[in-house]
């Protein structure tokens, strides 16, 4: 794969005077060309608001907004395009289903399931919610190398469980959980299942038809999309059931006193302005993976997380934490400095990785840590990126021996 | 030496490292020369924050600020360091009137604003609440 024609796609990479490695895509991937100008274009061309005005841009604004709608439910291979709605992100959509399952079909007594795996935003509301509503709020225990036992998971599922809420994909080491078993012993139960994929989906293809899962959430901007972008998947049975979440404009059909109608789903889960531009941008990063080959692309990646972690555990001085798995997520320690300590003399190189405890504090205090440092992989990093991270951790912690060594930034 | 010379001496140190660094390096040695406590890493010492753990035990004694303090953090133990040989054993109203400019000196690249504002003023905050008993 041409590694140097994706890097010219991405802008920001061009504009850089200094050494720039960047390695946060798991808080946020950087944005293609095709990306930006989509934005730029709508604005300069076809803002518009939909489902509104009966003018040509307004039916123009509609038309694409559900063209990014399909364009969605292929890249997940769900069955129809109104399973999909749009939502800011994943923890807006997550948001979304606490809130609704819970007014549609939790009741004191019943249970929901997490993981000490999950990410803040698939682990507080369903706490929020349990707790309001005398629900049972249970999670599953991760393993201390931040892998999870999916009997963890399995042995706290009953008849009152009405959700297992979990995760594709740690956002701290890269773990898969069997997603599969979890899946089947749920629906054995008449348990539902909400998937976290805000990670996955940038690393693998991603099909809610084969993986059974009811729901499923992502972020756009994770997946080289627009930030304020998100999607909420949910099978068509289950959405019909849930009220909706926010009430206001677009998502009435009949509003006369008295008697008031809501759209179906997924319209009435999408109530005021949407970020219109945001979607079409979204749906220019999923055809811009399309156009380079997804699969090449996450051939690439798995290659590249391969090298990293042998180029990385080679180093004195550096522990890798987590399974041993192969993983564009990697989490370190390094001997005598702290976590920010380490991110702080990276980014003096130039380098931006995430320290710190990475939106998963359970996780983080079931590894025994205060906080880690995390590189997380894109299609756009190097091997020679790679190799310059190493240079430069042997030369912060070679230096270390009484002799602080904070460095300066030098050539990639 | 009282709080303004020490204080003042930290500056001109800092005002002569050009940059981030620099700035790392000697905090990073100050940090190792800080001795930390490892008894009081514990929930009822901790300052909040998240991209690093800060403890700190405070006591009034004989009309004087005591503390011990620690971070999972070299560079914000080097800060601590510097707390130490401004603050601690002198005498409380001394502490309250005289709240660190110190950090406007080191660069945000060093240490983040929000553990200036979350970390750094809250320990002299903590400080500067001791009353005499």
């Amino acid at each position: 794969m041409d590694i140097s024609r994706i890097r010219e796609d991405f802008p920001i990479f061009q504009n850089q005077i200094q050494p720039f490695v960047y390695m946060d895509n798991g808080a946020t991937a950087q944005k293609p060309l095709a990306v930006v100008e989509r934005l730029r274009n709508f604005y300069l061309y076809e803002n518009s608001n939909i489902h509104r005005g009966s003018y040509p841009l307004s039916s123009h604004a509609s038309n694409m907004y559900e063209k990014a709608r399909e364009c969605i439910r292929d890249w997940i291979d769900a069955e129809y395009a109104d399973e999909i709605v749009f939502t800011k992100g994943s923890t807006e959509a997550i948001n979304l289903a606490a809130c609704a399952l819970f007014e549609a079909w939790v009741r004191p007594g019943d249970n929901v399931i997490v993981t000490e795996l999950e990410h803040s935003s698939n682990f507080f509301p369903w706490k929020h919610w349990c707790e309001r509503s005398g629900a049972d709020f249970r999670v599953a225990e991760a393993d201390k190398d931040g892998s999870l036992d999916a009997q963890a998971v399995l042995s706290l599922i009953d008849g009152r469980t009405k959700l297992v809420a979990v995760t594709a994909m740690s956002n701290v080491t890269g773990f898969r959980p069997s997603l599969d078993i979890m899946i089947r012993e749920a629906h054995r139960q008449g348990a539902r299942v909400l998937v976290d994929a805000s990670q996955e989906i940038v690393h693998q293809t991603v099909s809610v038809n084969q993986m059974e899962c009811d729901f499923l959430c992502f972020s756009g901007h994770k997946l080289y999309g627009p930030m304020g972008t998100g999607v909420l998947y949910g099978k068509r049975e289950y959405l019909k059931e849930m009220p909706p979440y926010l009430y206001g404009g677009d998502m009435v059909e009949k509003g006369d006193t008295g008697i008031i109608s809501y759209k179906t789903e997924p319209g009435k889960f999408e109530a005021g302005t949407q970020n219109i531009a945001g979607i079409l941008g979204l749906e220019a990063a999923i055809t811009y993976l399309k156009e380079q080959g997804f699969d090449s692309l996450v051939r690439y990646e798995a290659e590249l997380s391969v090298y990293a972690r042998k180029r990385l555990g080679q180093l004195d001085g550096i522990h890798i934490l987590g399974p041993d798995i192969i993983s564009p997520v990697i989490t370190l320690e390094a001997e005598h400095l702290g976590a920010y300590d380490l991110g702080v003399l990276l980014a003096n190189r130039g380098i931006a990785v995430r320290c710190g405890a990475h939106c998963a504090y359970p996780l983080i205090r079931r590894m025994g840590k205060e906080s880690i440092c995390r590189i997380s992989l894109a299609i756009y990093n190097t091997r020679e990126e790679i190799d310059y991270m190493a240079e430069a951790l042997e030369d912060i912690l070679g230096g270390f021996n009484g002799n602080c060594r904070g460095g300066k930034r030098s050539d990639c | 030496m009282g709080i303004a010379e020490v204080e003042k001496e930290v500056i001109v140190d800092l005002l002569q490292l050009n940059d981030a660094g620099s700035q790392c390096d000697y905090l990073m040695r100050l940090g190792m020369g800080f001795m930390g406590d490892k008894d009081i890493k514990t929930e009822l010492y901790r300052i909040g924050g998240c991209k690093t753990a800060i403890w700190l035990r405070t006591e009034e004694t004989k009309g004087r600020v005591k503390f011990t303090g620690d971070s999972d953090s070299l560079l914000v133990k080097g800060v601590l360091a510097i707390l130490d040989k401004m603050y601690n054993l002198q005498y409380i109203q001394d502490v309250k009137g005289h709240p660190p400019e110190f950090p406007d000196y080191i660069s945000d690249e060093v240490i983040y604003p929000e553990i200036k504002q979350n970390g750094i003023l809250k320990c002299y905050q903590r400080l500067a609440a001791l009353s005499l008993n």
